[in-house]
């Protein structure tokens, strides 16, 4: 949409009061200015219409409030009312409990106020009328802690009256007193007398009634009244709480009263009801209904009975007294809150609507009580709260779909036509000249605009499309071209990479003899880069070939490839063989030749000494015939050297004796020997023996290979074994001063048996012990101390022993020719030149292993030798 | 006490290899017996026990294996050194199955005749159940 310069001024004219906003509104489209318009409107209508509505409806709410208080007052009067009524009730129960009245009647006919003997009175009360009297009061207690559960009275006390003006003290006095906490009962001492009472009080939680049975037990009644008392956890106290005091002068005990009192602060309401019972006239022996008691109920008006009643009406609620409140369902926390005229109180922090109406009891008709009904004006705030709230979310919702409804209106009818035809002009001014556009309602203005710019596009479509023509035809051919070059260089590096990837020499010459193609490995033969190559003549850049230039002209002339093998040259004094392979070459009548060079050294050397080794194995099949007829007697001169060295030594006692035994002395007989030099040539024999013996075991070590047995042989005790043999060697200890050497073993644990000829392998070790030993003798070097270090590890599936000497090494050329068969550092006499390469033989050849040498002139020597660990399958 | 030292059998057909032997394994006071064909050395071994005997291999009429498999049947007990000359020997399976390995064989020319007796003493050393 940004896209269109000329619509944007337009835009900015006409709603140029959208600059008032922070945000780029004049970058939106002309439909979405509508919406954010119509948005704007519906949501300032929002504010205002919920604003109004909440300050109706709090007063709307607040006059449905004070006629509910007021309707509320009449009902809790009433219930006030009902809750004097229904203490008066429990009260006026007691005439019709028929376990009351008799226990009553009991009390009357038993107990001290009635005595129809007058010569009875002030006599003491006996014992067992005192428990008698107590059973009463257990039964009537009984009834009384029910009625008190039941009814949620704070007391209820009896008092008796006395009938027929029997007793003298007419007072009524207390006998039985019930409240939350405790039960007093009265005992009286005296007959016919009501004076100086004995009070007793027994803690609810402790009190337990006598069993059904447990006056039927005639002994009870024998017993002392203190004990009983004290057997039952009743103590004796003096005084009786405040609310067992009758505390007006009984008058008219006909009449029921009922009648608001305070204390501690608490409005109570207190019922007198006088109790009739039918008793014996003592004058008529008539029965006849008289007053006899007198039962006053408590019913306390707290905190938790205007919760209740506030729970019921679901209005707070107090009771007023002279204008002030003294009591509420809401903590008022003792303080007496005045009652103002405005129909508003405040409590703590709080303010409340409330509404006060008189309340009637029995007694008078006539108080200064006010039930009082109350609100928090706070809940009515919440309610408008969250009705303001509510209608915001809602007319919120409504501004939404409205929007919506709109915005899809807005879109269909102006803004897609507007958009596609936008499409088109950009699509022609990216040079797309089929687009056409989609005419939504031909009759509108747009869809006029849209068939005329259809019109105008396919006009210009029309002419661009013949131009595009030609210019394709030209591009084609540029593209053809360009493919054809892209080819053609690809192949010459291709066929470049081929050329160089040969691990030949490969020269290309021209009929002059000109260099034209020079590949890397010829480059890195001679040293000299392709391009210094090119373009010189062959003679200049590789002079090793003068002697076959001849034959590389007389192949172009000929048209016949020329092929020489294994050419001799010497480079750096050294021999070097190479195979030279020219091939004549015809292109679009230009003549020239390839050479091919390559180095062939490595493979005649193998194949030389592959040679050797078959003659080797012939001679060693020679040996192997003879071997038996020569070594007998060779044996034979060597051992008889050793049995004539050991009879004439000293070591052996035999000697000694037969020496006596022929006359002579083996002292005398060893130093004529020695005078005539006879030791010497022993030794004589002997060396000249071991020397014959040696050629012919290192002959027969040429045949052996076919015969041998392999066995599995621990290598670690193998060499330990060589080198116990090397100690003991002849030529080691003579010639080398073998003990001088140190011997480091660094032996791998764990190294599986490795199937080998255990001598042969005994053999080759020795040799190369003996080569490090001759080495370091030669070198005679004493900077250092001779060392041999002989290693024994596993490397993959090869045990590998190294033997490794800190002589003086050698250079490169002797370390390519040392297993070469003959080949020899010593000098004549000294070596047969094959101890090493029978060693390569035994090694490769019988065990199919390796043998390798690296060495480091001036630090030392390390030959290693690897067997395979898994058996020869063959 | 001369009576305890070990008995050995030298058999070789080679004069001169045979009397070094004896004279070698005499000095190194062993009892020593010498057979020049295989056919004596098991009269020998008929007549007296022995603990180990040196055979060579090429002899005249029965071979030295042979010797070593018969002298095994009657004296289960002796032990054995093969001393040949022939480059080619390789040990029959039969005298492996008797014990014998690689170990056991020595090559002509012996250089150093203390080798034999090594071999010897280690043989007769190892363990066997005590006699009686």
């Amino acid at each position: 949409m940004s896209g269109n310069g000329e619509q944007m001024e337009n835009a900015k004219d006409q709603i140029g009061f959208l600059k008032l906003f922070p945000f780029p509104l004049n970058r939106l489209g002309v439909g979405n200015k509508i919406l954010f318009m119509v948005l704007l409107i519906f949501i300032c209508y929002t504010i205002l219409l919920s604003l109004v509505i909440g300050a109706t409806s709090f007063n709307n709410l607040a006059l449905v409030t004070k006629n509910n208080l007021e309707r509320m007052a009449t009902l809790l009067a009433g219930r006030i009312v009902k809750i004097n009524a229904q203490s008066m009730q429990v009260a006026q129960s007691m005439e019709t409990n028929y376990i009351i009245v008799q226990q009553l009647q009991r009390l009357i006919n038993y107990g001290p106020y009635y005595s129809s003997d007058e010569s009875l009175l002030g006599r003491p009360i006996e014992d067992s009328e005192v428990i008698y009297a107590f059973q009463a009061q257990m039964e009537i207690s009984k009834q009384l802690l029910s009625l008190q559960t039941i009814n949620a009275l704070n007391s209820i006390s009896i008092f008796l009256v006395s009938p027929f003006d029997m007793v003298h003290d007419a007072m009524p006095a207390l006998t039985i007193h019930l409240d939350r906490k405790a039960l007093f009962v009265t005992r009286f001492n005296q007959k016919g007398r009501a004076e100086n009472p004995q009070v007793y009080r027994i803690a609810l939680e402790k009190l337990i009634f006598p069993g059904p049975d447990y006056f039927d037990i005639s002994s009870v009644y024998a017993l002392p009244p203190e004990k009983f008392y004290g057997d039952h956890h009743f103590e004796m106290v003096v005084g009786v709480p405040e609310s067992a005091v009758l505390s007006e002068k009984w008058n008219s005990p006909e009449e029921p009263r009922s009648k608001i009192i305070f204390r501690g602060g608490l409005p109570i309401i207190r019922n007198w009801y006088p109790v009739n019972v039918l008793v014996s006239n003592p004058e008529t022996f008539m029965d006849q209904s008289v007053t006899c008691s007198m039962v006053v109920v408590e019913k306390v008006l707290d905190t938790e009975v205007m919760k209740t009643l506030k729970y019921d009406l679901g209005v707070d609620v107090g009771l007023a007294w002279k204008n002030t409140l003294l009591i509420a369902s809401m903590n008022i926390s003792g303080s007496r809150v005045p009652l103002p005229g405005n129909q508003t109180l405040v409590v703590g922090d709080r303010d409340y609507y409330y509404h006060a109406k008189p309340v009637r009891f029995l007694e008078n008709g006539l108080s200064d009580f006010m039930v009082v009904t109350m609100s928090p004006i706070s809940e009515l705030t919440g309610l408008t709260k969250t009705l303001f709230f509510q209608i915001a979310l809602l007319t919120g919702i409504a501004v939404l779909v409205t929007v919506l409804l709109i915005y899809v209106g807005i879109h269909r009818v102006v803004k897609i036509p507007l958009q596609s035809l936008m499409n088109g002009v950009k699509s022609i001014a990216e040079g797309d000249m089929t687009y056409r556009v989609h005419i939504h309602s031909p009759d509108d203005e747009l869809g006029v605009l849209s068939s005329a710019f259809n019109q105008m596009s396919s006009e210009i479509g029309r002419k661009s499309i013949e131009l595009e023509d030609v210019n394709r035809h030209l591009r084609s051919s540029i593209v053809d071209l360009r493919t054809k070059e892209t080819d053609l260089s690809k192949t010459k590096n291709y066929l470049n990479n081929i050329i160089n990837s040969m691990p030949s020499i490969l020269v290309g010459v021209d009929q002059e003899g000109k260099v034209t193609e020079w590949n890397v490995e010829a480059e890195r033969a001679t040293g000299i880069s392709a391009e210094n190559a090119k373009g010189k003549s062959l003679n200049d850049v590789y002079p090793g070939l003068i002697a076959r230039l001849e034959e590389v002209y007389k192949t172009m002339t000929e048209k016949k490839p020329y092929k020489a093998e294994k050419l001799m040259s010497w480079v750096d004094g050294e021999t070097r063989y190479s195979d030279i392979m020219v091939y004549p070459l015809v292109t679009n009548g230009v003549e020239g030749a390839v050479l091919r060079i390559d180095d062939v050294t490595n493979r005649v050397r193998i194949e030389e000494m592959m040679i050797q080794t078959e003659k080797m194995i012939s001679v060693g099949g020679l040996a192997a015939g003879m071997a038996h007829e020569i070594n007998n007697p060779i044996g034979g001169i060597l051992q008889s050297v050793q049995n004539i060295f050991r009879r004439v030594s000293v070591d052996f006692p035999k000697n000694v004796q037969t020496a006596q035994e022929s006359g002579t002395d083996l002292g005398c007989i060893r130093m004529y020997l020695e005078k005539r030099e006879v030791f010497s040539f022993l030794e004589g024999i002997r060396d000249a023996g071991q020397r014959a013996a040696h050629i012919v075991a290192n002959m027969l070590n040429f045949s052996r290979q076919s015969h041998s047995q392999f066995t599995p042989t621990p290598l670690d005790a193998l060499l330990n074994n060589t080198l116990e043999l090397a100690a003991h060697d002849y030529d080691l200890k003579k010639k080398y001063d073998f003990r001088h050497i140190q011997i480091v073993r660094e032996f791998s644990p764990d190294l599986p048996a490795v199937p080998c000829i255990p001598t042969e392998i005994e053999q080759v070790i020795l040799n190369l012990l003996k080569n490090a030993a001759q080495a370091m003798m030669d070198a005679n070097d004493s900077r250092k101390n001779p060392q041999i270090t002989l290693r024994l590890y596993q490397e993959g599936k090869s045990a590998v022993i190294e033997v490794e000497d800190n002589g003086p090494g050698m250079d490169e050329k002797i370390r390519k020719r040392v297993f070469e068969p003959f080949f020899t550092t010593k000098e004549v006499g000294v070596g047969t030149g094959l101890g090493l390469s029978v060693a390569y033989f035994i090694i490769n050849n019988n065990h199919r292993g390796t043998m390798t040498v690296v060495s480091t002139p001036s630090i030392g020597t390390k030959f290693s030798v690897a067997l395979p660990i898994v058996g020869r399958s063959s | 006490m001369i009576a305890n030292w070990p008995k050995v059998l030298i058999l070789d057909d080679d004069d001169i290899i045979r009397v070094n032997l004896v004279a070698f394994f005499e000095d190194e006071n062993f009892i020593v017996r010498s057979a020049i064909s295989a056919e004596t050395g098991l009269q020998l071994i008929s007549a007296e026990p022995f603990q180990a005997g040196v055979i060579d291999i090429r002899l005249p009429g029965m071979d030295g294996n042979g010797f070593i498999l018969r002298a095994h049947e009657i004296c289960p007990e002796m032990k054995f050194i093969v001393h040949t000359g022939s480059a080619d020997y390789v040990l029959p399976e039969s005298l492996i199955a008797i014990g014998l390995t690689s170990r056991h064989v020595f090559a002509k020319p012996l250089k150093d005749m203390r080798l034999l007796i090594r071999a010897v003493k280690e043989l007769i050393v190892t363990p066997r159940p005590p006699e009686g």
